[in-house]
């Protein structure tokens, strides 16, 4: 049958963004190995919540790995240890009986702690709105056939839309950057002709909200692409110092 | 009361042309003097709220995730259906619509699946200048895919996350909207209440999920597009938090609610493995094209699936089915695993999985050819189960999918309740008993780029609208309901969580009320769920405080109008008496054991009408005339 | 300046571009400075006739000073300024920092305004050692072979004598090492910075980058590895 382990949890409890947070210490006994991480938290909090206490609260919709909700520091390793993974789909097998887990969310000054690991990623939104789409109405689209695209950069721009935006690299970032999340974006777009004709004014306008919402500089330590659940590479980052320099060179 | 469909006259082809005409329009000066709110943003919810923001009108949107791009619809995989004859493979507007009408076993309305394999054209055109990805051919062209057995090749796709490509590009006009000024994001709300003012939805009562405070939106009309139910079943393959909330505070409030036994089941997700799972995940469809399904002939076997011989297996499907094989429909795959566990043939640790097995593919094709096809859905797989599907068969069960049932709505996707509009999976209309694959996609953002900013201004210039505002009276009871329910859960202190009875709730319904019903367990169903409800409202534990980020507590709100609904899915199910699409009654059977329909007395809509606390709801039907399609048996054998 | 384009010079990326571009000169001025020093190998006339041409248009000599000293400036305040914000960036830090990358490199990354500081500081000894020392004073004093008197070897001389002292050819050694680290990234670094995304060359330009940085290190080194060892020079 199932095997089980037994975990020590070192989780960050913090009640809002302007309350201090501290670590607290949980047990976790008899973890079935086949659960995922979030299914584990899933089973302290039911101990917390019979014992009166608040369950540890975290962010998770989907659980497939595909909606970017989830996520959080294990042992300073952004969606814990395994490569291409969110949280939700790491399994506890990936431990060891007896470990200790320390879990803490996200940290980066535009990433505010909302609650324990919870933490307010409104900053990626304003980044999109500042730019981060293709403006065409509804109603005013030509027909899908009428502009043919490459294979090679249909794929190419599909690998930097699979984005989740999950945050995962900022927070494996030292520098906090957000580089990768609007690298990816930028290049998926400019990838596209529909997104070539605001490509200078969009490479201006994210990256100027990008630097306005408090995220640090890129200095290539390339900690994002190994943290990314979807493997973004960090040639997105490269195609978008391309793209603004050209925005910049363009006036 | 009568339903109005609203359906207009004319030729099928011709009623939505001819209907735009019609409507009347709202003069440009006056559109940013209306304010709609919009509930929800998956696709339908994003395109709707962006599209009608494009036009000129004040849009407040609302959503649970602390972002709008987060919806469900972003896990959908397989692709979006649309008549666009690009394989020049004999597909047409008339054969999609067709063909949804059959797939849905003739219980949804033909003019509304027209219109929407009119529009399946309009929507790939938009996601393309959207610069939505889709997968594209050596030539520059979109590639297509066959999909869910259909015989033409009109599915779009993006590798297996076509939902969130589609959802990226409806949420990207969507912040385009939102820097334009022309919508206000409310992120993180939970829409707790409608507020209805003269008999119109006029407003919400939302709950600010990070401080817990109850805010009050007034606006001209309501749209909700919040999803679907399948959350009941408490294990489906739904997100998390999709929950029926919004659509049934509406139904408490006046709106029909239609079909809730509509449920659809999909035979390929990964089993159950214990007690502390909270969610099933879906394995494409596509699997059973070259996987075989079997079992082992007797029940108890405990061999590792290696060591059963082969005169020892049950390819059941290929047996019963030599013609379809492992590619009969959803349900009918469904229920015939289902079949096998009951009798106690199934595998795995619970016994409650069949095999889906590649041995004979990989040996037939080889491991490479294999690999290309389905490489990614082995690794997740393998991720998920810890198994290597290319050494061990799959194990696979079916789960709770999609709901086809929701707020009624008539053509112009306006509930009973005026000024209340209903889009994507949160409304009933489109896909009658049996939703085909790949539709559900198209359905949201043919709702919402395109049928809803045309028939909302015909509500609009054909109303007169008294101004209300947020401090209406109505506002203020709804908000104080809200908050002594909140008190009410908080209150309680009891010993069980919420996800206790969310599970004791699912497991009974999947069991009485799931792939197959019967009236004995549905009547057995009837009367468990007021006890379930009885121990909640009296041993519930939620700690934390209202005021606060405690997910418990929204927890606690879903659960609890589940808890209510449950009984009118049951209901619904128990007083429809014939077998349709997912609907499968035991009761009404063919002699070879498949679904049979009852078209002389059930060939309808249920909708029911809430009739107060602890009153039977009231049962409104709408009689569904087919001129175009002709009622036939389906067969698969 | 259009009031665009001063916004646009406190965007992080242009500011980034700014370091790769002045780590660039920088590292095109090593390249030719290098190139120079193996003179050394050839003997004095070669090595002094080299400075002696660097020298013979002053106003060329200062112009390149001019721009490189800008160039150094530019670079040291950029990074400082980029590397603070950066630390700022994280707000609250990690309890237990992890990381999941494999990346080799990983040492030079996290110490590149620190190699980097180091190397300045190395400049202002440097300098003091030669550009601003003597270079026909008694420093340059080399008596070659047993029984010769010594003669003035000018540059070449200056040189000579002062790896002479163990410790400062350790310290030289020493920063040519970190130099080198400073390099490793810094190479790639640039690229990316850059905007070069080609697929197929960008793991070529990471290896590239490790070995030209070594290869910065050898060079330098083995000039005063050289001295120490023969510690004549081979007249
Ligand atoms: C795993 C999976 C795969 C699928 N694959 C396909 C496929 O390949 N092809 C296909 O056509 N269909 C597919 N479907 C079905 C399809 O994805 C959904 O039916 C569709 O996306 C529903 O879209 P929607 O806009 O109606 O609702 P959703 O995307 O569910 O959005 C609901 C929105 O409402 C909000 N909301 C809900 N309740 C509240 C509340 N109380 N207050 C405030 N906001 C609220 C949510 O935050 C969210 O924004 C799949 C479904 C699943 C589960
Ligand atoms: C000859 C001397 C130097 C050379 C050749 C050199 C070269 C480089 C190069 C090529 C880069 C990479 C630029 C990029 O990634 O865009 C770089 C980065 C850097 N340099 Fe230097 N540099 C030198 C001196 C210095 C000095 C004196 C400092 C001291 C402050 C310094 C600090 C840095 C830092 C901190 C970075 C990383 C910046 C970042 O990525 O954000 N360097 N250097
Ligand atoms: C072992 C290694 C090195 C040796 C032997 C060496 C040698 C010299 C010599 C002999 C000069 C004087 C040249 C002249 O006046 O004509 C000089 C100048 C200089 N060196 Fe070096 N050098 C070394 C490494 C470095 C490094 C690593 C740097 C940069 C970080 C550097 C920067 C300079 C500069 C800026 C000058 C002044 C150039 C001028 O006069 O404008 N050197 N070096
Ligand atoms: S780039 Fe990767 S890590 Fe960053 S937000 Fe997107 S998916 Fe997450
Ligand atoms: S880790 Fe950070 S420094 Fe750049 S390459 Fe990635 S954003
Ligand atoms: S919960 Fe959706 S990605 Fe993890």
């Amino acid at each position: 049958m199932a095997n089980t382990i037994n975990l020590t949890l070192k989780v960050w409890r913090q009640k809002s963004s302007d309350s201090p947070g501290a670590f607290e210490i949980y047990q976790a006994h008899d973890i079935d190995t086949d659960l995922s991480f979030l299914e584990m938290l899933d089973v302290v909090n039911i101990n917390l919540e019979k014992n009166g206490k608040e369950p540890i609260a975290f962010d998770h919709d989907c659980r497939e790995g595909i909606c970017g909700c989830c996520g959080a520091m294990i042992n300073g390793q952004a969606h814990g240890p395994e490569h291409g993974t969110t949280l939700c789909q790491l399994h506890v097998r990936k431990f060891r009986d007896g470990d200790t887990l320390v879990i803490e969310p996200w940290r980066s000054r535009a990433f505010p702690v909302v609650r324990d690991l919870i933490v307010d990623r409104s900053a990626f939104d304003r980044i999109i709105q500042a730019g981060g789409y293709v403006t065409v109405r509804t109603g005013s689209a030509p027909e899908a056939h009428s502009l043919p695209v490459p294979k090679i950069d249909a794929d190419e721009a599909f690998d930097s839309a699979a984005c989740i935006g999950c945050g995962a690299c900022v927070a494996a970032c030292p520098n906090a950057s957000a580089v990768l999340f609007v690298g990816a974006k930028i290049s998926h777009l400019a990838l596209l002709p529909q997104g070539r004709v605001e490509r200078e004014r969009r490479a201006r306008a994210m990256v100027e909200r990008m630097d306005l919402e408090g995220f640090g500089n890129c200095s290539n330590h390339y900690e994002c692409e190994a943290a990314c659940p979807k493997e973004i590479s960090v040639r997105n980052i490269a195609r978008l110092n391309r793209e603004f320099f050209r925005a910049f060179v363009k006036g | 009361m009568t339903l109005d469909s609203k359906v207009p006259g004319g030729p099928v082809s011709e009623k939505w042309t001819r209907h735009k005409f019609d409507m009347k329009l709202v003069n440009p000066a006056n559109k940013r003097k209306f304010t709609v709110i919009v509930v929800g943003t998956g696709l339908a919810g994003a395109s709707a709220a962006a599209s009608l923001s494009e036009l000129g009108y004040q849009v407040k949107a609302f959503c649970l995730q602390d972002s709008p791009r987060r919806a469900h619809s972003i896990a959908a995989q397989g692709g979006i259906n649309a008549a666009k004859n690009y394989q020049n493979d004999g597909d047409s507007v008339y054969r999609l619509f067709y063909d949804t009408v059959k797939g849905g076993d003739y219980r949804s309305r033909e003019a509304n699946v027209y219109r929407l394999a009119e529009l399946s054209v309009n929507i790939i055109d938009q996601c393309v200048a959207q610069g939505v990805p889709f997968a594209r051919e050596y030539g520059g062209m979109l590639d297509n895919r066959s999909f869910g057995g259909a015989q033409v090749s009109r599915t779009f796709y993006a590798r297996g996350q076509t939902g969130q490509q589609l959802l990226l590009g409806a949420y990207s006009a969507l912040c385009k909207e939102i820097a334009a000024g022309g919508v206000k994001m409310f992120p993180r709300r939970e829409m707790l209440d409608l507020v209805v003012v003269g008999g119109r939805a006029r407003g919400i009562v939302v709950r600010n999920m990070v401080d817990g405070s109850i805010e009050s939106h007034a606006g001209d009309a309501v749209i909700l597009a919040t999803g679907g139910y399948g959350n009941v079943f408490y294990l489906s393959t739904n997100a998390k938090p999709c929950n029926v909330t919004a659509t049934w505070r509406a139904a408490r409030k006046g709106a029909l609610f239609a079909n809730p036994c509509f449920t659809q089941i999909h035979p390929t997700c990964i089993p159950v493995h214990g007690d502390c799972q909270s969610k099933l995940t879906l394995m494409s469809e596509s699997l059973r094209n070259d996987g075989r399904i079997w079992v082992p002939n007797k029940s108890g076997d405990k061999r590792p699936p290696g060591q059963i011989p082969e005169q020892e297996r049950d390819y059941y499907l290929e047996r019963k089915y030599p013609s379809f094989g492992n590619l009969v429909p959803r349900d009918v795959a469904s229920r015939n695993a289902k079949e096998v566990c009951d009798k106690g043939r199934g595998v795995g640790s619970t016994g409650m999985a069949v095999y889906l097995d590649f041995r004979d593919s990989i040996q037939r094709l080889g491991r490479s050819t294999i690999e290309a096809r389905y490489g990614n859905l082995f690794q997740m797989y393998e991720k998920i189960v810890d198994d290597d599907p290319y050494q061990v068969p799959m194990m696979i069960y079916p789960a709770i999918h999609y709901t086809m049932g929701g707020l009624w709505v008539d053509y112009n996707l306006m509930s009973n309740l005026p000024g209340l509009h209903v889009l994507g999976e949160a409304n009933f209309s489109d896909h009658g008993a049996n939703r085909l694959g790949a539709s559900a996609l198209m359905q949201g953002l043919a709702d919402g780029y395109f049928v809803i900013p045309y028939t909302l201004g015909h509500y609009f210039a054909s109303n007169r609208l008294d101004p209300v505002k947020a401090e209406a009276p109505e506002f203020k009871e709804a908000e104080q309901s809200a908050r002594q329910r909140i008190q009410k859960f908080l209150s309680l202190k009891g010993k069980k969580t919420v996800d206790e009875f969310h599970r004791d709730l699912g497991l009974l319904l999947w069991d009485k009320c799931g792939m197959s019903r019967n009236q004995a367990g549905l009547e057995e169903a009837l009367r468990k769920i007021p006890e379930i409800r009885e121990e909640f409202s009296k041993n519930l534990v939620v700690n934390g405080s209202a005021d606060s980020l405690n997910q418990s507590l929204e927890k606690a709100g879903r659960v609890a109008d589940f808890l209510e609904f449950a009984e009118l899915l049951v209901l619904d199910a128990l007083e429809r008496k014939e077998s349709c699409g997912g609907h499968f009654r035991e009761e009404s059977q063919t002699e070879e054991g498949e679904a049979l329909r009852d078209d002389v007395n059930f060939c309808h809509v249920s909708a029911w009408e809430w009739a107060g606390e602890g009153k039977k709801p009231i049962l409104h039907k709408e009689p569904l005339v087919f001129d175009e399609v002709h009622l036939a048996q389906r067969s698969y054998k | 300046m259009s009031s665009e384009s001063r916004c646009a010079l406190r965007s992080s990326i242009l500011r980034k571009q700014i370091v790769a571009v002045t780590g660039l000169i920088l590292t095109g001025f090593l390249a030719g400075h290098l190139a120079g020093n193996f003179l050394i190998f050839l003997g004095p006339e070669a090595f002094n006739g080299y400075s002696e041409k660097l020298h013979a248009i002053p106003e060329l000599l200062w112009l390149v000073r001019l721009g490189l000293i800008a160039a150094f400036l530019i670079h040291v305040i950029t990074t400082i300024l980029l590397t603070l914000e950066n630390r700022q960036a994280r707000g609250e830090r990690y309890a237990v920092n992890g990381s999941k990358s494999e990346e080799s490199l990983k040492f030079a990354k996290k110490t590149m305004i620190y190699t980097g500081l180091l190397v300045l500081f190395f400049l202002v000894l440097h300098l003091s050692d030669f550009t601003l020392s003597d270079k026909e004073g008694p420093a340059s004093m080399i008596a070659a072979g047993e029984g010769n008197p010594p003669r003035n070897l000018g540059l070449y001389g200056l040189v000579w004598n002062s790896f002479l002292e163990p410790w400062r050819a350790g310290v030289y050694i020493a920063v040519m090492l970190v130099l080198g680290l400073h390099l490793s990234h810094g190479i790639q670094s640039l690229c990316q910075t850059l905007g070069f995304y080609r697929n197929d060359l960008v793991p070529g330009i990471r290896k590239l980058s490790l070995v030209l940085g070594l290869l910065a290190a050898i060079g330098f080194s083995s000039v005063p590895l050289f001295i120490n060892i023969v510690r004549t020079p081979p007249l």
